[in-house]
């Protein structure tokens, strides 16, 4: 079931980001949708806050991967912004990162197919200067997961 | 003819030092992500253990695949960067190879697995011969599922190695030609072996020339238009 979200605010879609954080397991895969200024990086702030890490999160666009460790769950983000190909994305060797840790892939959909079908796919839409739609699209197993929460 | 053998393509890593004739020293750790940690401590541990200096290599082996891909890239680029500055060639060898090398069976025919992630596996069969065995083919990616078909069609008695650990257990079920064994993972004294024909013979390619083996599907370009207005992104450093 598809889960749609309205944020009002750059802290709004950080709340989001918190509240999905209490969902999230060590092994889960959440791909990340939206156009520059979107709000992508508030958004796995938001996660990252919600994990307890309590490092800040930056946009990894340029470094293509960042791992954050202080938390209860390891948090790897990576952004394939600037990836060329699926090879040098599976250079990155990000499964094996994401095992034990929450994987969030930012302009994830351009690699789908060298990541597992079991993923929480995560649209953030442009509706106003500060306003966002955050829809939460779930994959595989994640159709199973109470995603609903989300939405009280 | 002293060798270094570099083995970082499976969560076992291990490097060994070999005269020729005997393995002189070796390290071994079992951790999947635990490579890049591990390769210089134990290298500079097995030279002092056999009291030699990297100047006194005269060839460098490394497993190149198929197999993890962090530790396969972690033990070619040490070996490249070790060859360059020492002069000396690098034999490549492959895991599966490493693996039935070690099998231990007179008879049996040798299928050989090494677990290349996202359900799938990298496989070989291999026959017994005197002093080693003999690969069927090319080294294969494939499902559980298909390599059960695979050892369902076989008629002989088979001996399965490799890291059958990582298998559902239903694969082998009700097959009773079939038995499983040792070794999980390749080690690099089995590098040494390997590596000792194509350096005999003189035959290797350049160190530079050499890849990891990953076995993977050929590379696809992403089609950037199709995700944002911009297309791909400019790399500028080339232009």
């Amino acid at each position: 079931m598809t889960v749609d979200l309205n944020s009002g605010s750059d802290s709004d879609t950080r709340a989001i980001g918190r509240r999905l954080s209490g969902l999230l397991r060590a092994g889960d895969v959440v791909v990340l949708c939206g156009t520059l200024g979107a709000g992508k990086t508030a958004f796995v702030g938001g996660i990252a806050d919600g994990l307890g890490i309590d490092e800040y999160v930056t946009s990894p666009s340029f470094v293509l991967m960042k791992k954050y460790t202080s938390g209860f769950i390891p948090l790897v983000h990576v952004d394939v912004y600037r990836v060329g190909s699926l090879g040098e994305f599976e250079d990155l060797d990000v499964y094996e990162e994401s095992l034990s840790s929450v994987l969030v892939v930012e302009w994830g959909d351009a690699v789908a197919a060298s990541l597992p079908g079991d993923h929480l796919k995560i649209l953030i839409e442009i509706t106003g200067e500060t306003d966002r739609r955050v829809q939460l699209v779930p994959n595989g197993n994640w159709t199973k997961r109470p995603l609903e929460e989300m939405s009280e | 003819m002293k060798v270094l053998a570099i083995e970082t393509a499976t969560p076992a890593s291990s490097i060994a030092l070999g005269d020729g004739r005997a393995t002189v020293a070796s390290a071994k750790r079992v951790d999947r992500q635990g490579h890049g940690g591990f390769i210089v401590t134990a290298i500079d541990f097995c030279f002092d253990q056999a009291g030699w200096n990297p100047a006194d290599l005269d060839a460098i082996t490394v497993d190149v695949g198929p197999g993890l891909y962090t530790g396969i890239r972690v033990g070619l680029s040490t070996a490249q960067g070790m060859a360059a500055a020492l002069g000396v060639p690098v034999i490549p060898v492959r895991s599966l190879d490493a693996i039935a090398l070690r099998a231990a069976t007179g008879h049996r025919h040798i299928y050989a697995v090494v677990d290349v992630r996202r359900g799938e596996l990298a496989v070989a069969s291999y026959r017994p011969v005197p002093g080693g065995v003999v690969k069927d083919g090319p080294p294969e990616v494939m499902s559980p599922d298909h390599l059960r078909a695979m050892l369902e069609s076989d008629a002989g008695e088979v001996l399965v190695v490799g890291d059958v650990e990582s298998l559902p257990e239903a694969t082998f079920r009700g097959l009773h030609r079939v038995k499983s064994g040792r070794p999980r993972y390749p080690e690099a004294a089995a590098l040494l072996d390997l590596a000792a024909g194509p350096l005999q013979k003189d035959e290797f390619p350049s160190p530079e020339d050499l890849r990891p083996l990953y076995l993977r599907e050929p590379d696809v370009s992403i089609a950037w238009k199709q995700f944002r207005q911009e297309g791909p992104w400019e790399n500028t450093a080339s232009a």
